[in-house]
């Protein structure tokens, strides 16, 4: 499903930031991976590259056999919108927009009427718990509920693959439950395949495998239950 | 979305389009007050009748552009005399219908109703032949009445309504600067051009008139077309006309004309060429203006890039192509500078209304310049929303979203 091979990406001039360094992965359909390790160690990085945003300095990173580097930038994108969900660790809301409309926008990037877009961001807040935030904008809410927002955008097109950067780091324990929860069930209803950044440990118990980053290498890989290949 | 973020910054927006509010409302407001000055024109003309060539010491509309030598012309050139009529007449009255007026503007009087701003018409008999003035009751002015210099006049119907406005005025008597004149006719009604009346008129005889106000001082106009029943074209009427008034002014082949001939067909190539000559002035400079106007707008929307450059990234990494934010920030500019370019028609279109009500001629916004506007404005927003746009869509996601 998900493949890296010896993936380098190299920051800053004359590549002085080795955010990731030779990282060979692969990751099965409806597998649970937790990406754990210290802040600056890459994390967020694997992601970007994983949903295509970025590309490696060197190595190939392969979605069900295809190379991301051989998709022209609208294949990329397209790939991105409706078969990877990204939940970033900084949320990414537009601030103009409400809600729901944040919600929306990629069902609207896709071409979806305004009038359907909505109605169906709207169903996918009230699975996070958001039925009454509605009109809100992003500015007017706290950081749990941005982060739920940024959740129910991730989830809209029910992807195969969710990409989430700390997505319970600013809730407390129980909403934190719950969103595990709702990845949970997520996982169940439709196999989704779901790389998770997390500091938690207990977050991380609710993967399949846990993999240690530090300094952009991989530095320990354990399997916490048989993959569901 | 893209009406969102021109809202959201509406203050720096409209300092923005300013430059294309006042570009578009100036050309907008040119063309329409040039639409109705044409409507002017053409009304002259139209007053001046098909076929109907009219001798002046000086029109303006042989000067165009040069006020001076208008002036010159005017203060220069012989006046046009009773005899210098009388001759042309001799030479060419066979063929053509020749007829002659002087113009004043005085009061007129009835026991103590006054009208002023008259115009006093004196004229030979067949002016009725040169002029679109048709008697509705009562009877014309005749040859006996200009020789023997009779006080009788026609009058037209504001005249008529507001000086008998409960008597029949035929065989009653007016008095124009003292001296009363009996009615015998009075015209039927001509309307009004442009919002203004033509009805508010006197003929009087040719040579009461000059008796009044005495002939030296002034020049005449004449008048001529071709007599009824004979087949001579409006060229040849013309043609006939001028050489005539040369012969009796003893002119030589290398002399210029030292008088105007003016024809409905002059007084509309007059029109062209007043509208080509604002138009090869104005355009150009709205066409920089515009442009200096739009590379503000290229400003204003670079700058707003570079302020949502996190947007962009945030569209970007959840499946945005780079040609929806290339389209999205030219819908922007483009609705930007359509704004602007609404704005200003809508203030032109205000002033068109003013200018109309205050001078009483019938001006409105041509659909054509109202077309014309929405385009260009919507135009510049597009050209120079290409620049910014570009920029916007060839950002780099993963920079964009570091961008605080
Ligand atoms: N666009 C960039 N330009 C330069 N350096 C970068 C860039 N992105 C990441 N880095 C560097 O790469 C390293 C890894 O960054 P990354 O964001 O992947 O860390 P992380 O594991 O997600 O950390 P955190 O837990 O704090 O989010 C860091 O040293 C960071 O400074
Ligand atoms: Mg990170």
């Amino acid at each position: 499903m998900i493949e890296l091979k010896g993936v380098n990406r190299l920051f800053g001039e004359g590549g002085a930031v080795k955010a990731l360094a030779d990282v060979s992965l692969l990751i099965g359909r409806g597998e649970r991976v937790a990406v754990m390790g210290p802040s600056g160690s890459g994390k967020s990085t694997l992601l970007n590259l994983v949903c295509g945003l970025d590309e490696p300095t060197s190595g190939a990173i392969l979605i069900d056999g295809i190379n991301l580097a051989e998709l022209n930038d609208d294949a990329r994108t397209r790939l991105r919108r409706e078969k990877i969900g990204m939940i970033f660790q900084t949320f990414n809301l537009l601030p103009t927009l409400t809600a729901c409309e944040n919600v929306a926008l990629p069902l609207r990037l896709q071409g979806i009427g305004k009038g359907q877009a909505e109605r169906r961001a709207t169903a996918m807040l009230e699975r996070v718990g958001l039925a009454d935030r509605l009109a809100h904008r992003p500015d007017q809410l706290s950081g749990g509920e941005r982060q739920r927002i940024a959740i129910a955008r991730a989830l809209i097109f029910d992807p195969p693959v969710l990409l989430a950067d700390e997505p319970t780091g600013n809730l407390d324990s129980q909403t934190g439950d719950e969103i595990l929860r709702l990845l949970d069930r997520l996982h169940d209803e439709l196999n989704t395949t779901i790389l998770l950044v997390t500091h938690n440990e207990d977050a991380a118990l609710f993967c399949d495998r846990i993999l240690r980053l530090r300094d952009g290498e991989v530095v320990r890989e354990e399997h916490l239950r048989k993959a569901a290949r | 979305m893209a009406g969102g973020a021109i809202l959201s910054h509406r203050l720096r927006s409209g300092l923005t389009v300013i430059g294309i509010v006042i570009g578009i409302a100036v050309v907008t407001l040119v063309a329409s007050l040039l639409e109705g000055a044409q409507g002017f024109i053409n009304d002259t003309a139209a007053g001046l009748g098909p076929g109907i060539v009219r001798i002046d010491k000086a029109s303006f509309q042989d000067f165009i552009g040069d006020a001076q030598a208008f002036a010159e012309a005017r203060a220069k050139r012989p006046d046009i005399t009773i005899d210098e009529f009388r001759g042309l007449r001799q030479r060419i009255g066979d063929r053509l219908e020749v007829g002659a007026r002087l113009d004043a503007v005085l009061p007129v009087q009835r026991g103590n109703r006054t009208l002023k701003g008259i115009g006093i018409q004196g004229g030979t008999a067949n002016l009725a032949e040169l002029t679109t003035v048709r008697v509705e009751r009562g009877r014309q002015l005749t040859d006996f009445d200009d020789e023997y210099r009779r006080q009788v006049c026609i009058i037209g119907k504001d005249v008529d309504e507001y000086l008998f406005p409960d008597a029949d005025p035929l065989g009653r008597k007016i008095k124009l600067g003292g001296t009363e004149y009996e009615v015998v006719g009075v015209a039927a009604p001509l309307g009004s051009s442009i919002g203004a009346s033509q009805d508010g008129f006197v003929q009087i005889p040719l040579g009461a008139f000059s008796r009044v106000f005495g002939s030296r001082s002034r020049s005449i106009t004449i008048l001529t077309r071709a007599k009824a029943g004979l087949a001579v074209s409006n060229d040849e009427v013309e043609e006939l006309t001028r050489i005539g008034m040369r012969l009796e002014r003893g002119l030589q082949p290398g002399n210029d004309d030292n008088f105007s001939v003016v024809t409905a067909k002059s007084i509309a190539a007059f029109a062209g060429r007043i509208t080509a000559v604002v138009g090869l002035v104005l355009f150009p400079l709205t066409g920089i203006a515009l442009v200096v106007a739009g590379v503000v707008v290229m400003n204003m929307m670079l700058a707003s890039v570079s302020e949502r450059t996190r947007e962009i990234g945030i569209r970007l990494a959840i499946g945005a192509r780079r040609s929806d934010i290339l389209l999205q920030f030219l819908v922007e500019s483009t609705l930007l500078t359509l704004t602007g370019g609404l704005l200003g028609v809508l203030i032109a279109g205000g002033l068109v209304w003013l200018a109309g009500s205050l001078t009483g001629y019938q001006l409105s916004v041509p659909l054509w310049a109202l077309l014309l506007a929405i385009g260009v404005s919507s135009l510049i927003g597009t050209i120079f929303g290409v620049v910014p746009a570009r920029r916007a869509s060839r950002l780099d996601p993963i920079e964009a979203l570091r961008r605080e």
